[in-house]
């Protein structure tokens, strides 16, 4: 149905190769012993997937979001679920506020390193503890001093922090109450991790969880680090809105992802049907089994058009805020009902680590979460698009 | 005032101007228009008449018999905006009929019936609205009918009973689909099977056919009937397509008109959106808008974004028609009828909830929506037959029926 070009078929085709030797086993053992897939994130660098969407003159691929999510969508469906496809993802889209924003010094000097997979800049410090969704309520401040920035403050959710050389900080050059508009003062920094930790001015805290559990998160505490003021990205002030510019592309390539859960879900779940017999019968042959997965795919065909449809729009840049929110709502909803009718389908076995799909389930949860949960999607659709009442 | 964007999906150019012709028809009838046939369950002959008139109802029948030569791309327009515009799935509902019948004409009929029958078709001078297949025991599965034609001299003679035959009271053809060979004596179930075009006037004429209304309370603007025909003299000639294969020319447009119900269902979840997106935003209760409560603005939200995601598969689908095969678009048309009926559904009764208690009085429209979208999960298709051939034919599932 998606009419992918030539050269489109053929990133998915490689993808498939590179997933084929990173076996479920090999996603098993880091999910469980919550181990950061280093070499298969350094695949993709050697193989230049992680410059997916840098332009060729820094090294990149020079591709755009529609291929981007070719292969995550595939990294997902092979079997290595969020897991895989969260590792790298950071890499392949936290360079993009320098690729938009950053001065030439800047790309000149970092692009082509993390364009090639030698550096990794993968870690974005946004979320605090006070500031979720309400992204212009944070308060880690950086001070101007000379040639130089002074950050003080704590983030959470920071995601890749101990696989990356680098961070892209958001902090406020001006407090929420010195600006006219709230989401004015705020400003992106370009962090070397190695130095931080050099001047002694961060400190970090794994949170446990348990899902995902394969990519990191951190709480983070910055005490007088001194960033160049050169490491300023864009516009003083104006990172709230450098922020917004990336958000319908992450939405897109979530979306993309929730849609190779469903996949793979779905594959594994019908295999399954397929070959166990109860009752003298395969077990697919029950409408009670069959159907939610018939249903699921319904759902995860008609999210991957949505999905691919929003990423073609982006690529000819038309206003995609209402389909790409679109898309990574349909997309993880059919992910969570792939993912629970495959563990419906593989019944106790469904909650075994070997069978894979309790840990697609898991998965599925947090999509409804994170990078923005459920209710801010419908928030933004009834506000925007239904044109009623702002609600929250 | 709310106004709901609805404008993501690009249109073509001809696309465009479909939408603009049927929506100045549309104009022409109002929302007390739909009220008050439904009420009375009347037919809605003067939308019928000027769409007729205007050539849509040919749209399918090829120019060179005066008719629209339409694809599926530009269909679904049609059928979606037919709905939007205020009539919702109970209007197309209507009028599919004598879109969708002329087809097996099209590609079966023999010479006289293209020549003589199908321009009057194409100008909307007679109509051919009902198929008459679906039988007290035969209800999904068609192949156990048992109405029989036989073979006498030049003619058929028909003898059996049909059930839900809509709009009979309004065509002058019924399209027959009868057993020229008894389930008994073939190798194949869907063997045996044949479409006659039968001329209504003549049957009754003949006093071969008698038909007893179905009281019901969905989709009131069509009736739908109880037939009983007996020794039913046929014209040989009448026969669409070769004798005994009917079933196969029946199934061909099948995926094709599936995907046009999908974009019937999503038109009227549109109007069901717009409805309701409009009465939240006038309405105030506890001194607010009652859409600035999420309890009220969320579900509207929901039906839209699931109303947004199938019109694309729909409208993609339609558009690649030429390239896919008739596995990927039964899929695809499939896949897309069972989530449109689902909203169309979803959206009504959300609207329902967002009305209160003026959600089931007439006046406001909604409880219609609301009445007609729960038919659309059962026909023309069930959800239980679009997932079973998503299960047999997309996943590769045993057959479970």
């Amino acid at each position: 149905m998606l009419e992918f070009t030539e050269e489109q078929r053929l990133i998915r085709s490689e993808i498939e190769n590179l997933c084929a030797d990173f076996e479920d086993e090999y996603w098993r053992e880091k999910d469980r012993n919550a181990e950061y897939p280093m070499d298969f994130v350094q695949t993709l660098g050697d193989h230049g997937w992680l410059g997916t969407v840098i332009p060729e003159e820094y090294g990149g691929a020079g591709l755009d979001t529609l291929e981007a999510s070719i292969i995550l969508e595939e990294i997902v469906a092979s079997g290595a679920g969020f897991n895989g496809s969260m590792a790298c993802h950071g890499a392949m889209f936290i360079p993009r506020s320098l690729i938009n924003y950053g001065s030439e010094e800047m790309k000149e000097e970092y692009l082509p390193k993390v364009a090639s997979g030698e550096e990794l800049m993968q870690c974005f410090a946004l979320t605090e503890p006070n500031a979720g969704f309400d992204s212009t309520a944070i308060t880690t401040r950086a001070e101007k001093e000379g040639d130089h920035y002074v950050i003080n403050g704590q983030k959470t959710w920071c995601s890749r922090l101990h696989a990356s050389d680098y961070m892209v900080l958001v902090a406020r050059t001006t407090p929420k109450e010195e600006v006219d508009k709230k989401t004015d003062g705020m400003s992106l920094f370009l962090v070397d991790i190695n130095d931080a930790k050099a001047q002694d001015a961060i400190d970090a805290d794994e949170i446990e969880k348990n899902i995902r559990a394969a990519v990191p998160s951190y709480e983070v505490w910055f005490e007088d680090l001194e960033v160049p003021a050169e490491n300023l990205i864009g516009e003083e002030g104006r990172g709230f809105h450098q922020v917004m510019d990336g958000l319908n592309e992450e939405r897109v390539v979530i979306a993309a992802e929730a849609v190779g859960l469903a996949r793979v879900a779905i594959d594994r779940a019908v295999q399954y049907a397929t070959e166990r017999e109860v009752f003298d019968r395969q077990i697919g042959s029950n409408q009670a089994i069959q159907h939610p997965l018939a249903e699921a795919y319904a759902r995860m065909t008609s999210a991957r058009n949505i999905t691919y449809q929003a990423a073609r729009a982006f690529k000819e840049g038309r206003d995609v805020g209402e389909a790409a929110n679109v898309s990574a709502y349909m997309a993880r909803e059919a992910a969570s009902e792939a993912t629970d009718a495959a563990v419906q389908t593989h019944g106790g076995y469904g909650v075994a680590t070997e069978y894979d799909v309790e840990r697609f389930y898991r998965e599925a949860r947090m999509a409804h979460i994170a990078p923005v949960s459920d209710e801010m999607i419908l928030n933004y659709l009834g506000e925007h698009v239904l044109d009623l009442p702002r609600s929250y | 005032m709310s106004s709901v964007s609805w404008d993501f999906t690009p249109l073509s150019s001809e696309q465009e101007l479909i939408k603009r012709e049927i929506g100045r028809i549309c104009e022409e009838f109002d929302a007390e228009y739909w009220r008050e046939h439904d009420k009375r369950k009347e037919y809605p002959h003067e939308f019928a008449d000027l769409l007729g008139e205007n050539g849509w109802l040919g749209a399918l029948i090829p120019e060179e018999y005066g008719g629209g030569g339409m694809t599926t791309a530009e269909m679904v327009v049609m059928m979606e905006e037919i709905a939007a515009q205020g009539g919702g799935f109970g209007a197309t509902q209507a009028i599919h009929g004598a879109i969708y019948t002329t087809r097996p004409l099209v590609e079966h009929g023999g010479k006289r019936v293209k020549e003589e029958i199908l321009p009057k078709l194409a100008t909307g001078e007679e109509t051919i609205q009902s198929l008459g297949l679906t039988e007290p025991n035969a209800g999904s599965e068609s192949t156990a009918i048992e109405t029989e034609a036989v073979k006498d001299g030049d003619e058929y003679v028909v003898n059996g009973q049909k059930i839900w035959t809509s709009r009979l009271d309004v065509s002058d053809y019924l399209l027959l689909v009868a057993r020229t060979k008894p389930k008994a004596e073939v190798d194949k179930k869907t063997d045996g099977i044949s479409m006659l075009l039968v001329d209504v006037e003549d049957a009754k004429s003949q006093d071969a056919l008698e038909m007893k209304s179905i009281d019901k309370t969905s989709t009131n603007l069509s009736g739908a009937f109880e037939v009983w025909l007996e020794d039913l003299r046929v014209p040989a000639e009448n026969i669409i397509g070769e004798e005994h294969k009917g079933f196969y020319s029946l199934l061909d447009g099948l995926n094709d008109e599936r995907l046009v119900i999908a974009a019937e269902c999503i038109g009227h979840a549109k109007l069901a959106i717009d409805r309701a997106a409009e009465y939240a935003d006038e309405r105030e209760v506890f001194d607010r808008q009652i859409g600035s409560n999420q309890a009220i603005q969320h579900p509207l939200a929901e039906a839209y974004m699931r109303t947004l995601s199938v019109k694309q598969t729909v409208y993609r689908t339609a558009e690649m028609m030429d390239s896919l095969d008739r596995q990927q678009v039964g899929t695809l048309a499939n896949s897309s009828n069972y989530l449109a009926s689902e909203v169309a559904f979803d959206a009504s009764d959300a609207a329902v909830q967002t009305f209160g208690g003026f959600g089931i009085a007439r006046e406001y429209d909604v409880e219609r929506l609301f009445r007609d979208a729960r038919l659309a999960k059962i026909a023309p298709i069930s959800q239980q037959l679009a997932l079973n051939y998503v299960g047999e034919k997309a996943l590769g599932l045993p057959r479970s029926f």
